[in-house]
């Protein structure tokens, strides 16, 4: 880093750099010191970038008032140097508007498309969650040797919160669903029992009312709720005298203590009614040290603590707790994971490498303005000549060039932020999945000085070889060169190569992330999607043989419906993402070893029929039936993921499985059916045993209906049967089936659309680049090919020969963007679904691709060459 | 442009870096630290950004250097720099005097 910045420093006016230079690196190093980081990095850069040219600005400012105070003072004395250059500029600009617009319009697309993703970077990843100590903050969960991630039970939070050493404060929250009854009826409301430091690990504070404290978090207090803004002014109607009153669910009343302030969520599970946790504390799950009542907890570590420090004195914890509770702790860890690192943590990846390519995007655009800048530099060889005879100086004529590119800057830079205004809230409405921070994403400071500190750079880039040539053309005194020679030559292959290599790169990247996204779209998810509804029905109503008497017929009136085929229920459908219920479990006969040693498996619990309505494959055996009931022997359908792990050798049919947490624990296997994707699209599937919902009712379901027809015309008629049924029951939420697998393949769709459209935005810049490019060349050697064509040489041969050329850069181009693209892929490894990251198709095509472009491209250059008029080509110049 | 009362207010970060170095002299990173710190956070120098004001108060007449510790150099307050902080800190003083008695600040509060 400290050399980048001594590098940067190159770009200050030499005064300036002797005098502060070394004092500014000496201070660069105490801030990098104390807070390195890309952050720094980037604000630096931007600094310096910005400076430099301020600084520049500001010396020809000067240098313009001595000699103007000295020369001309008569002419128009009352303009200070740089702003008459701007002028200047202006007047060159409008005087070529192809130029001009090319090159405004080219720098806006870049510009204005890097400023859009910017800003949601900004957003999601830059300013980080919007909680008091955002990058402190972790989660912690317990971990077993053969079921990965789980939560944590009640026992082992209260021990953490006595012995741990790395924490401030530490909190568990509980999600699920309570069924308020409000005025305008009953109500499903997203709920969080959460333990009274949550609010201070997150710094949420009351807007009306108060916050809930340790007093109100035990058993034995009066049940005090806590909503959020949002609730409060939607369903309470904003009620100015709400604290106090009671919120009631058909079980519980809470008295209201407060309202939240407006800007508070926790994210993403937008939370509308928070109650303390610590009312359960005597519930029997909470007391069992062995249950896992879904509670989450989360913690802030102290500071100076480090992540390796909090891990490791939460294993010493765990460890002793294990020696201390053998039966129910043995072999289990803990995990603690940053907040960032789970709320965003793949998104991050994604973000980042659309932010990389439309970089790259910019690059090109400015490799194409930096050889408009060439061209129209040497085309105005004449006018430079002519102004350096009558005493225009170097400076001066550089100076010009740096005016007329700033304005391009300033305004293509304007345009494109007035583009990525309008553009951001177009991006973050479309983007698929809900990421704390997204919504906030817009034109901040920090944006508007990133698009500063790029436009700048992108100047720079774009700006300094045309500079550079009005400076040696304002010195040479023989204007034949320049330009057309060599070293202008080597500057066009230059670009022709880099934007044909930053093309490729760029494709390579949207390849795989397309290819990734058909393999998705073509996985099988184990079940039928199509005409299939699902509808998440949560009752109020805690009794069994009640529920089971619900479901069942509600399946049974829906099942003789109009365009219904068939009706069936499930407790945890198929792409939920995840299992309701795990459980421990073992073979009938194997060595019994303690519950945190066994494999886990996901329990489910279904209706008969539940397999043929979604379109489940049996493997063997049976299905469910309408006589596996409460009498009959406890029975378990099993997938083939368990099957295969348990008896790999003979049929699983008949054997017997102790799974703890279900009716009866020794189940009886009669079926067994195929794998389903139930943790989502991409997950793979690991051990599930179904039950039938007869020997195991539960209050929450989701009904699924095959329908004949398209199922969203039968969402209306099934609801209403279902709340027929059940007058109390709160709005229930129907899916089409279709529409969870369009969920889990959304977002890769959305960042393949992006990377798509950025990656025809490449080719496409690069074609007109190149084309560009190529056309400047035949340009130059119309001469030559008129010499060529005098002599004898078929119109085809010179034809041949600028495509001969082109594809010499081409080849080199794809090549080196090859090259890159082979050591950059590696980085795209986590987003890619059952791809290579050096997948041969993609690698072949992108190449073809480019050179197909690359081709079509020359051509048109190569038929101008063609169509050379030997006497005319011959008297020129 | 040497030695001479400055009527005019001063621009924020300019008051700030001012107002750091009225404890006596300081180097570059001591400076930024102090802005930062008790401006509340809200003038965050970056180091381009910070020569470039330095550059303009040295030509001012406001600063001095004021020798160097191997590293790089320290900076002090001439009098007429001490004398433009003096000037703005009664202009701020004035103007809030006008906020208490339009009761847009409440009295007896710094």
């Amino acid at each position: 880093m400290r050399s980048l910045v001594a590098f940067l420093l190159r770009m200050f006016p030499a005064p300036f750099r002797r005098r502060f230079g070394g004092d500014l690196l000496a201070t660069f190093e105490d801030s990098w010191r104390e807070r390195a980081g890309w952050r720094l990095a980037l604000r630096t850069i931007a600094d310096l970038s910005a400076c430099a040219a301020l600084e520049h600005a500001a010396q020809l400012r000067e240098r313009q008032y001595r000699r103007t105070t000295i020369e001309d003072r008569q002419g128009d004395g009352q303009m200070n140097g740089f702003l008459r250059e701007l002028r200047f500029g202006w007047r060159a600009l409008r005087r070529s508007p192809g130029y001009s617009l090319a090159a405004i319009l080219t720098l806006t697309l870049g510009i204005g498309a890097t400023t859009a993703i910017y800003s949601v970077v900004n957003a999601v990843l830059v300013k980080g969650l919007p909680y008091p100590h955002p990058e402190r903050l972790v989660f912690i969960n317990e971990a077993m040797p053969k079921s990965g991630m789980m939560n944590v039970s009640w026992l082992d939070f209260t021990d953490w919160k006595k012995q741990n050493r790395s924490f401030t404060a530490m909190a568990v929250m509980q999600i699920n669903q309570t069924n308020l009854m409000l005025t305008s009826g009953p109500r499903a409301v997203p709920t969080a029992w959460v333990s009274s430091a949550f609010f201070e690990l997150l710094g949420a504070k009351a807007a009306m009312g108060r916050i809930f404290d340790e007093q109100d978090d035990s058993p034995s207090a009066v049940p005090v709720a806590v909503v959020s803004y949002r609730f409060w002014r939607n369903q309470l109607k904003g009620d100015p005298g709400a604290i106090g009153k009671p919120v009631a669910s058909r079980t519980d009343v809470f008295t209201l203590a407060g309202v939240l302030a407006p800007g508070f969520d926790f994210q993403p599970y937008e939370i509308d009614l928070y109650v303390p946790v610590g009312l359960k504390a005597n519930n029997p799950r909470f007391g069992n040290r062995e249950d896992h009542p879904g509670l989450q907890a989360i913690a802030e570590m102290r500071e100076g603590v480090t992540l390796a420090r909090a891990r490791s004195d939460m294993n010493t914890i765990m460890q002793r707790l294990a020696q201390a509770y053998p039966a129910s702790d043995r072999g289990e860890t803990a995990t603690v994971e940053p907040f960032a690192k789970r709320l965003v943590g793949d998104v991050r990846s994604e973000l980042l490498l659309l932010l990389g390519a439309v970089l790259f995007v910019l690059l090109i655009a400015c490799a194409n303005v930096a050889h408009l800048g060439l061209a129209r530099a040497a085309g105005r060889r004449r006018e430079f000549a002519i102004r350096a005879a009558i005493g225009a100086g170097r400076g001066r004529l550089t100076a010009q060039v740096l005016a007329e590119n700033l304005l391009l800057t300033l305004i293509g830079g304007g345009l494109g932020l007035a583009a990525a205004h309008w553009g951001v809230p177009v991006l973050t409405k479309l983007y698929p999945a809900a990421v704390p921070g997204l919504k906030d994403a817009g034109l901040d400071s920090s944006v508007l000085l990133f698009t500063a500190g790029v436009s700048m750079v992108s100047c720079l880039i774009f700006g300094l070889a045309p500079m550079l040539q009005a400076g040696r053309v304002g010195l040479s005194a023989s204007m034949a060169e320049g330009m057309s020679g060599r070293r202008g030559r080597r500057t066009r292959a230059v670009l022709f190569v880099a934007e044909i290599a930053i093309a490729i790169v760029v494709t390579v990247g949207a390849g795989l992330l397309l290819r990734s996204l058909m393999t998705l779209l073509s996985a099988d998810p184990g079940f039928r999607p199509d005409h299939l509804l699902a509808i998440d029905v949560v009752r109020g109503d805690p009794s069994g043989p009640a529920n089971l008497a619900f479901f069942s017929e509600a399946i049974e009136r829906i099942s003789h419906q109009p365009g219904v085929v068939s009706a069936a229920a499930i407790m945890s459908p198929p792409l939920l993402g995840w299992s309701n219920w795990s459980s421990p479990f073992l073979a009938e006969g194997r060595a019994d070893v303690p519950d945190t040693q066994k494999p886990w498996t996901a329990l489910n619990m279904a209706s008969p029929g539940y397999f043929q309505t979604a379109g489940i494959r049996l493997v063997e055996g049976r299905y469910f039936t309408s006589s596996d009931d409460a009498h009959s022997t406890n029975v378990a359908i099993v997938n083939q993921a368990l099957a295969r792990r348990v008896w790999p050798d003979g049929s699983a049919v008949g054997k017997r499985v102790h799974v703890k947490y279900a009716e009866g624990e020794l189940l009886q296997v009669v079926g067994v059916i195929a794998d389903v994707k139930q943790g989502g699209l991409e997950s793979t599937t690991g051990p599930e045993v179904f039950v039938p919902m007869a020997q195991m009712p539960v209050n929450f379901m989701t009904i699924l209906v095959r329908t004949s027809a398209n199922p969203e015309t039968l969402s209306k008629p099934v609801t209403e049967t279902i709340h027929d049924l059940d007058k109390r029951l709160p709005a229930t939420k129907v899916t089409p089936m279709m529409a969870m697998v369009t969920r889990w393949t959304a977002r890769r769709k959305f960042s393949a659309l992006l990377l798509g459209l950025f990656s025809g935005l490449a080719i496409l810049l690069a074609a007109v680049g190149v084309s560009g490019v190529m056309a400047y060349t035949v340009a130059q050697r119309m001469r030559e090919f008129g010499i060529r064509v005098a002599v004898g040489a078929q119109r085809g041969q010179v034809l041949l020969l600028v495509l001969k050329d082109g594809m010499r850069l081409t080849a080199l181009g794809v090549a080196i963007g090859l090259g890159a693209s082979w050591g950059l892929s590696r980085l795209l490894t986590s987003m890619l679904y059952r791809v290579n990251p050096h997948d041969g198709l993609t690698f072949a095509a992108a190449p073809v691709l480019l050179a197909v472009v690359a081709v079509v491209a020359c051509l048109l250059p190569a038929r101008m060459a063609a169509k050379v008029d030997p006497m005319r080509a011959l008297r020129q110049e | 442009m040497s030695e001479h009362f400055s009527p005019e207010p001063l621009k924020p970060a300019d008051f700030h870096i001012l107002l750091a170095l009225a404890g006596g002299p300081r180097h570059g990173y001591e400076i930024m630290k102090e802005a930062e710190a008790e401006s509340g956070g809200r003038v965050c120098l970056e180091v381009g950004t910070l020569y470039r004001i330095l550059a303009r108060l040295l030509e001012a007449g406001f600063l001095e250097e004021a020798g160097e510790d191997g590293r790089r150099r320290n900076y002090s307050l001439t009098r007429a720099g001490r004398r433009a902080l003096q000037a703005e800190a009664e202009r701020l003083a004035g103007v809030v005097d006008l906020l208490r008695e339009r009761r847009l600040l409440p009295r007896g509060e710094a």
